[in-house]
C-alpha cells in the first residue's frame, strides 16, 4: 500500500517536473535553425544535431552527434574552414567536426556561455563571439591566442576589413580590435544593444540596427555617420547594395534608405495587415531581397520596393533564407519541416525533416 | 489573451522594480515575488483557513466515528459528510476557490521570471515585445544586468572557492533547507492513524525539498532565487496566520499542531476541541431518528473557524 502510495506520489513529482519544464520553455525552441551551404552539401545546426544535407535531393548525409545530449542545442550557423567544420552550442563548447564525416576533430571547452552565433574565420585563426561577454580568438586547432571582453553577451557575428575586426556587443558598443593581438583600437557606444552583425560595405562603412529602434552608420574610426529612427523594432540585419540600404522591423515594413545620410527612400509593407513581423538576414540575389516572415510566409522584394513573389510554408520563420549555390533554403522553427528548398523563383524542390 | 492579461503586465511591474532598484535583477526578483504575494495574501489566508477546517475535521473523533460505523456504506457516508459540513459550516470548497485563484497569478509570476531573463534570441524577441514602450525604455533595460552576489540569475548558481576545483551550490543547499522548513512548518498534524493526506504530506516533506533542490541545481539561479524568495514569504504568512509550530523543525519531536496566537479569537491556529465523548456515543442513536436534526444540530453547532473555547494541549 505504501509502496504504491509512494509511486503515485513520484509519479506526480515527474509529472510535476515535466509541467515545469514546459513552464521554463526548455523544450521550445531558443533560436532558429543556422543554416551554411557550401558545394553540394549544406550544414543545419537545429536543436539537437548539426546535419549535413545533399543539396541535390535533401536527404541526410550526416549528424552529429550520434546521439542527442539534453541541454546541448546547436543554432549558430556552421562555419566551414578548410577542412573542419565550426559549430558552437549551448553548452558553451565549441566544436570542430570533419565536414566529410561528420566526426569530432576537437572542441574548444574554455568559454562559460552559450555560443549564440557563428564564429569570424579568418586564414589562420578562428574569432569566436560568446554569450559569457568574450571574444576568442582560436588557432585552427582550437588553442586559445587571445580573449577580449566586452561588458555583455556577444551575439553578433564580427566582421573585418582586413585591417581591424569589428565586434558589436550587447553592451551597446561596437569595439575595433586588432586581430593578430586583440588589442582594443576603438570603441563607441551605439545606444542600445546590437543583436545582429554589422554590414560593411566596401567604403568602410558600417551599418547596424539597435534595439533602440535605429539604424546607424558607422565609420571605420568608429564616428557615427548618421542615425535613423524608426516606428518599430528592427529584428534583422541591413543590407547595403549600390548606395542603398535594406532592412525590415517586426511591422513587416521594409526600408530603404541612402547610405550617404540615412534618409528614407522608400518603404514597404510585406506583413500584411496584421503586420507580420520580417525578422533576422535577407537572402540577397541580383534582382531581390527575400525576407522571412514570422507566419511563415516567404517574401520576394526587389531593390524598388516591388513585392515580386509570396510563398508559405508551415510553421515560423525567424530568418529569411539562405542562398545555397542557386537555392533557397529556409530554416524552419515549430514546423513539421526544419529545411525547405526554394529555386530562385520560388519554387519549392525539397524538404527536409530529421528522422528520429 | 494569459500573455496579454497577465504575462506582460507581470513583466513590465518585474522591469518597473528592476529600474526603480538601480537595475539590480536579484532585488527585483525579491520585490516582485514579495508584492504579488502581499497582493494574494487574502487569497492564501482564506485557502489556509479552508484546508485547516478540513484537516481538522480528519482529527474530529465524531467524523472518525462516522467514518469507521459507515465504511461499507459509501452513500450514507456521504450523506453524513454533507450532514457534518453543515452542522460545522465546513465548505469543502473554502481552500480551492483561492487556490484555483492564487493559481494563474503564481504561475504567471514564475512565468513573468522566466520569460524576463532571456538567455537567448528567441525568448529575447519575446521579451522586448512585452515591454510597454510608453512606460520602460528597451534601450536601457536590455541586456539585464543579471549580475546578483556571486551569482548570474541566467546560469545555474555555483560559489567557486579558490583553491576547491568545484563549485558549491550554495542556493541549491538553502532551497533544499527552506522548502523542508516550510513543508514541516504548515504540514497540519493528524491524530488519524487512517489519514491518507497526512501520510502523503509527510512524504512530499521529504521528495518535495529534493524535487526542488533538484530544479534549482539545473535551473537558472533567478528561479532558485525566486523559490527562496517564495519558501520564506510562505513561512511568514503562516507565522502570520499563526499556524507555525517551530518546534515541528525538531526532527525527533513528533508533530505538534501550532500554538494559537494571542489574538486568536478567530480560531486560526487552534487546534479543534475533541468532540464531547457523549456526543459521539449519541451519534448512532442520532442517525437512526434521522441525522441532523435542526434540534441537536443546533446543540452541537461548532463552526470549525470560530470556534469559542481556549485551547487544551492533549
Amino acid at each position: 500500500m505504501i509502496l504504491k502510495k509512494r509511486f503515485s506520489l513520484l509519479l506526480l513529482l515527474v509529472a510535476g517536473a515535466l509541467l515545469l519544464s514546459a513552464c521554463g520553455g526548455v523544450m521550445t525552441a531558443s533560436s532558429w535553425p543556422g543554416i551554411t551551404g557550401n558545394g553540394d552539401v549544406a550544414y543545419v545546426a537545429a536543436t539537437t544535431y548539426v546535419h549535413a544535407i545533399r543539396l541535390s535531393d535533401g536527404s541526410e548525409v550526416w549528424r552529429y552527434p550520434e546521439k542527442a545530449e539534453p541541454n546541448r542545442m546547436f543554432y549558430a550557423a556552421p562555419v566551414l574552414v578548410g577542412d573542419q567544420l565550426i559549430v558552437g552550442d549551448y553548452r558553451n563548447e565549441l566544436h570542430s567536426i570533419n565536414p566529410v564525416n561528420g566526426k569530432l576533430n576537437w572542441s574548444f571547452t574554455g568559454a562559460k556561455g552559450k555560443w549564440i552565433t557563428s564564429p569570424l574565420a579568418l586564414d589562420t585563426m578562428l574569432l569566436a563571439p560568446c554569450a559569457d561577454h568574450f571574444l576568442y580568438a582560436l588557432d585552427l586547432n582550437g588553442n586559445l591566442l587571445w580573449k577580449f571582453e566586452t561588458g555583455e553577451p556577444i551575439w553578433a557575428t564580427p566582421t573585418t576589413d582586413g585591417k581591424f575586426v569589428y565586434v558589436a556587443s550587447m553592451d551597446h558598443h561596437v569595439y575595433a580590435l586588432d586581430p593578430a593581438t586583440g588589442q582594443e583600437q576603438w570603441k563607441t557606444d551605439m545606444g542600445a544593444a546590437i543583436i545582429f552583425t554589422p554590414t560593411l560595405s566596401e567604403e568602410g562603412i558600417l551599418y547596424l540596427a539597435t534595439l533602440a529602434r535605429e539604424v546607424l552608420a558607422v565609420r571605420n574610426t568608429g564616428e557615427i555617420l548618421w542615425r535613423q529612427s524608426v516606428e518599430n523594432l528592427v529584428w534583422s540585419q541591413p543590407v547595403v547594395r549600390n548606395g542603398s540600404m535594406y532592412f525590415a522591423d517586426t511591422s513587416g515594413k521594409v526600408y530603404s534608405v541612402k547610405t550617404a545620410d540615412g534618409s528614407i527612400q522608400w518603404t514597404q509593407s510585406i506583413g500584411g495587415e496584421a503586420g507580420t513581423a520580417a525578422l533576422g538576414v535577407p537572402a540577397v540575389l541580383d534582382d531581390a531581397l527575400i525576407y522571412g516572415l514570422e507566419n511563415g510566409e516567404l517574401v520576394a522584394i526587389s531593390y524598388s520596393g516591388d513585392r515580386l513573389w509570396t510563398r508559405s510554408v508551415n510553421g515560423t520563420l525567424y530568418s529569411g533564407p539562405v542562398l545555397a549555390g542557386d537555392r533557397l533554403l529556409v530554416g524552419v522553427t515549430q514546423g513539421d519541416r526544419l529545411v525547405v528548398s526554394f529555386d530562385l523563383n520560388g519554387n519549392e524542390s525539397w524538404s527536409f525533416t530529421p528522422a528520429k | 489573451m494569459w500573455d496579454a492579461i497577465i504575462i506582460t503586465p507581470f513583466i513590465n511591474v518585474l522591469l518597473f522594480i528592476y529600474n526603480l532598484v538601480g537595475q539590480n535583477f536579484g532585488i527585483a526578483i525579491i520585490l516582485f515575488t514579495l508584492l504579488i504575494r502581499l497582493v494574494t495574501h487574502p487569497l492564501m489566508a482564506k485557502q489556509i483557513k479552508g484546508s485547516q477546517a478540513m484537516q481538522q475535521m480528519q482529527n474530529d473523533p465524531e467524523w472518525q466515528a462516522i467514518q469507521k460505523k459507515y465504511k461499507d456504506d459509501k452513500e450514507k457516508l456521504a450523506a453524513e459528510q454533507m450532514r457534518f459540513y453543515k452542522e460545522r459550516k465546513i465548505s469543502p470548497f473554502a481552500s480551492c476557490l483561492p487556490t484555483l485563484i492564487q493559481f494563474p497569478i503564481i504561475i504567471g509570476l514564475y512565468q513573468a521570471i522566466i520569460q524576463t531573463m532571456a538567455s537567448t534570441p528567441i525568448e529575447l524577441l519575446k521579451l522586448v515585445r512585452h515591454i510597454y514602450p510608453a512606460l520602460l525604455k528597451v534601450e536601457s533595460l536590455i541586456p539585464l544586468n543579471s549580475r546578483f552576489l556571486w551569482m548570474d540569475l541566467g546560469q545555474p548558481e555555483r560559489l567557486y572557492i579558490p583553491g576547491l576545483s568545484f563549485g558549491i551550490p550554495i542556493l541549491v543547499i538553502i532551497v533544499v533547507v527552506t522548502t523542508y522548513m516550510q513543508s514541516k512548518l504548515i504540514t497540519p498534524p493528524s491524530n488519524n492513524p487512517g489519514d491518507q493526506a497526512a501520510q502523503m504530506s509527510k512524504m512530499m516533506n521529504w521528495y518535495m525539498p529534493i524535487f526542488m533542490g533538484y530544479l534549482a541545481w539545473t535551473l537558472a539561479s533567478g528561479l532558485a532565487l525566486y523559490f527562496v524568495v517564495s519558501n520564506l514569504i510562505g513561512i511568514g504568512q503562516y507565522a502570520l496566520l499563526g499556524k507555525i509550530n517551530w518546534s515541528n523543525l525538531n526532527p525527533f519531536q513528533k508533530a505538534t499542531p501550532p500554538t494559537p496566537s494571542k489574538d486568536n479569537k478567530s480560531g486560526s491556529g487552534t487546534k479543534p476541541e475533541p468532540a464531547k465523548k457523549t456526543e459521539v456515543e449519541k451519534l448512532p442513536a442520532q442517525t437512526k431518528t434521522g441525522s441532523g436534526s435542526s434540534s441537536s444540530a443546533t446543540s452541537k453547532q461548532k463552526k470549525y473557524n470560530a470556534p469559542k473555547k481556549p485551547i487544551k494541549k492533549r
